[in-house]
């Protein structure tokens, strides 16, 4: 009885617009929105050459948000990102050029050494039972002075054995660069594990509520650290995307990038408050960021601007997440 | 060697920082039995199921499994000797659907190249089977968050009944639980002794322990006080064996002299915020000073949107509402209170308690505002929290003890003094018996009494009429938003409030 009342409540004239601002955000459909309306003003802006140089230029930052994706389903945050990108391009450069290992080899290190910064972050948050903020921030300053010392702080450049790395990683198929083929695949293949296994499950649950987990039973710590894992070795990956796309690690590589990463994986879905997102929506989010700063640069707006734009979205998107949420 | 018992401990003892949850809790499990543990809050109840059931690690004593002597003891250990535990506030989580919430941690799988993915479908079907079997009208496709506590209080049950269990703890099952659930859950209660599964029954009900319950194990302190046949004891004796007193009597001793007129509500209506709650419909009611009015109606009728209403904690859409001569309205929650005007509300963890604070903290909260402009004088609040520890008899009495470490009827307690504190023209409790011992519902019915003989106008909302009837002057039942009948003392009869709020 009490649930046939809920029923005529639902049907009022609220009630639809918070349904419909529910199916918006339970479907991740802001994006698609915005570049809907982008394309309505400047058609030009979605045609294929376009979409296809967003792709590639975005790469980077779309394997990154798909990291801190992982991260935020667990109702985590993790600052170290776009650290985490730069130190793994530099090591990338370093392994190549000045060491002069077989690519294959540097890219496992690499890809090893980003998830054991994952792991490290993920010990310190989940063992030591601190907030994932602070514990990022802070490891994500370490990552730039070791990134420093790592270079001597000086860039570098693919010369030799890099060369090899960038003809590979980006050969041209289907108009877009390999690097991007291999991102998609790990991408798509992370999210069917995180949808369709108990550990994803278990990731849901754990972000939705995490006392709840405890008491369910559920191992947060483990559950936490894997989450942690899983995005540094994304977060590798972008490094090496980075390293293609630019042919050079220099030390600052990615630095400011925290936005970026946090502004897409927003935009693609997840929340600050957990639970919900999936790696996938790091692609259409990246892709809108992208777009919208480009669109300012079309409207005319002094490009300063866009640094200051990522932060505004990041808001507008969290309070636009919360009414969803909430039904405030 | 009796072999039909599944579970023992002894002199099984749990020390939290501070408090000695469970001393030397003795007690024997068998098989095929339903047995209840009764006890007042903070007489280790919970505790104790909590250790048996892995969730915390013990401080000494002994677990014996079908008289195997445990060393190690934790969630997985008890897990795979078929322990399960249903606790007194479900554990959900508002992300997932309502199946995946009851298999949560026990999910199937299937191979899918070699590889374990996820049975979605095997899982729906035996969550369906599984609710089909024993009653339980859980809608499986709606929100979490639209569902009322009495359904996620069978989401928690239903969590550790689906597992292959041997033995279950339930705790405090039937609190926030409507009337019509509680029967199912009884009869499926007694449909798992037939199974030979051996049930632990926690509850401070001690009707249910007569109606459910082979043998009853009384707990005061943490500590064991006895255990019986439940044919061979009595209510009262069980009522004695608790609190150490001999009967409660509870009479009412209040004038009969209709006072000024505190609260005017006209045709008050409001929309819902969230789906889960209950619109209100053209409500008119007014309460008097030195008067105890009841608002009774069971879970979701709409009791709690009534009093945020009035607080002006939630908006309405019209009507009016006159409180001391004043207008309340949508967000002057704050302006309410510094004129005595205080809502008191059910949810203690969410809504109530500030659980990173202490007990001097938490009852002062509010009070800070009303006694000092800037600067808090450090003595004349702690004379003040002492006043109400005190009065209320909150224990342990220590202003610095952390609230989260207290016990439920002592949360209540510390929650009711923040109000007390404002020194209220117009106190409205919500739910204030829910979750409370007999004993410390006594000590907070006594205290609304003694308010209202100071002139304190008191509006209690509750869904327990049972245990607030005979102390009030007027009733209210509500049902569906509206108001539905109104009783005088001493023409209030349980049974027909109980037929008008169920009817």
């Amino acid at each position: 009885m009490q649930l046939n009342e809920n029923e005529t409540v639902a049907k009022s004239r609220n009630k639809i617009l918070a349904q419909v601002i529910q199916v918006f955000s339970n479907h991740n459909l802001l994006p698609w929105l915005i570049c809907a309306a982008i394309f309505l003003i400047s058609p030009s802006m979605l045609s294929g050459y376009s979409i296809a140089s967003t792709l590639s230029s975005a790469t980077p930052v779309i394997l990154m948000a798909a990291g801190e994706i992982i991260v935020m389903i667990a109702g985590s945050i993790d600052l170290s990102l776009a650290a985490s990108v730069g130190f793994s391009s530099v090591l990338a450069a370093g392994l190549m050029e000045k060491m002069g290992l077989p690519i294959p080899l540097a890219i496992i290190i690499v890809l090893l050494a980003g998830a054991l910064i994952g792991l490290i972050n993920g010990l310190i948050v989940g063992k030591g039972k601190l907030q994932s903020f602070i514990v990022t921030l802070g490891s994500s300053v370490v990552l730039r002075g070791i990134t420093l010392v790592y270079s001597a702080g000086t860039s570098i450049p693919l010369a030799q054995t890099g060369q090899t790395f960038i003809k590979i990683s980006t050969y041209q198929l289907l108009g877009l660069p390999l690097y991007f083929w291999v991102g998609l695949v790990l991408i798509i293949l992370t999210s069917f594990y995180i949808l369709k296994t108990k550990y994803g499950r278990h990731l849901y649950a754990l972000g939705g509520s995490e006392l709840a987990a405890r008491v369910a039973g559920l191992r947060a710590d483990s559950l936490r650290i894997k989450a942690f894992t899983l995005a540094g070795f994304f977060y590798a990956l972008s490094g090496l995307a980075l390293l293609a796309k630019f042919g050079s690690g220099w030390p600052q590589a990615a630095s400011g990038w925290e936005m970026d990463g946090i502004a897409a994986s927003v935009l693609g879905g997840a929340n600050f408050a957990g639970g919900v997102g999936l790696p996938l929506g790091a692609i259409p989010g990246a892709i809108v960021l992208d777009l919208i700063l480009r669109f300012l640069v079309t409207l005319g707006i002094d490009p300063y601007w866009q640094y200051a734009a990522k932060g505004i979205f990041v808001i507008i998107i969290a309070l636009s997440l919360a009414r969803g949420e909430y039904g405030r | 060697m009796e072999n039909d018992i599944v579970l023992e401990t002894v002199d099984l003892t749990k020390i939290f920082p501070g408090v000695k949850a469970l001393s030397k809790m003795n007690f024997s499990l068998k098989a095929g039995e339903i047995h209840g543990i009764v006890g007042l809050n903070g007489s280790g109840k919970t505790t104790f199921l909590s250790v048996i059931g892995g969730l915390i690690p013990r401080s000494s004593g002994e677990i014996l499994i079908k008289g195997q002597r445990l060393k190690k003891f934790n969630l997985e250990i008890a897990r795979k000797y078929g322990i399960v535990i249903a606790n007194q506030v479900p554990a959900v989580f508002p992300n997932l659907k309502v199946a995946e919430n009851i298999l949560i941690g026990r999910e199937q799988t299937k191979n899918y190249l070699g590889f374990p993915i996820l049975d979605q479908k095997g899982m729906e079907e035996q969550v369906r089977d599984f609710l089909s079997s024993c009653d339980f009208q859980i809608p499986l496709n709606s929100k979490i968050s639209d569902l009322s506590p009495s359904i996620l209080k069978q989401i928690e049950i239903a969590r550790a009944m689906i597992s292959n269990f041997e033995i279950i703890g339930l705790d405090e099952p039937t609190s926030m639980m409507a009337r019509s659930d509680v029967y199912k859950l009884f009869s499926l209660i007694k449909q798992l002794k037939k199974t030979k599964k051996a049930v632990i029954y926690v509850t401070h009900r001690i009707p249910e322990v007569f109606e459910l319950c082979d043998r009853v194990t009384i707990t005061k302190n943490g500590e064991e006080v006895g255990t019986f046949n439940v044919r061979e004891i009595t209510p009262d004796q069980v009522v004695r064996l608790m609190t150490g007193k001999t009967t409660l009597n509870f009479s009412k001793n209040h004038s009969s002299s209709q006072g000024e007129k505190v609260l005017d509500l006209q045709q008050v209506s409001t929309k819902p915020l969230k789906l889960a709650e209950t619109p209100l419909r053209e409500i008119s009611l007014s309460a008097y000073k030195g008067e105890v009015l009841g608002i009774v109606g069971v879970v979701g009728a709409g009791k709690t949107e009534l009093g945020k209403a009035i607080v002006g904690l939630n908006p309405i859409s019209s009507g009016s509402i006159n409180v001391m001569g004043i207008e309340a309205r949508f967000g002057s929650t704050m302006a309410l209170a510094r004129r005595g005007i205080v809502y008191v509300p059910e949810d203690m963890m969410k809504e109530g308690l500030f659980l990173n604070l202490d007990i001097r903290q938490n009852i002062s909260l509010l009070a800070l505002n009303v006694m000092f402009r800037n600067f808090i004088q450090r003595k004349k609040e702690e004379n003040l929290i002492k006043q109400y520890i005190s009065q209320l008899n909150i224990r342990p009495p220590r202003p610095n003890f952390p609230v989260k470490n207290l016990s439920g009827g002592n949360k209540k307690k510390t929650l009711v003094a923040r109000g007390l504190a404002l020194r209220p023209n117009l106190l409205i409790l919500d739910e204030l018996t829910t979750g409370v011992d007999v004993e410390s519902a006594f000590d907070l019915m006594m205290q609304v009494r003694e308010l209202a003989k100071d002139g304190v106008s008191v509006i209690l909302l509750s869904s327990e009429f049972e245990r607030i009837l005979g102390f009030l002057d007027r009733v209210l039942v509500m049902k569906g938003g509206r108001i539905v009948a109104e009783f005088s003392s001493p023409n209030i009869s349980e049974e027909e409030v109980i037929n008008y709020a169920t009817k």
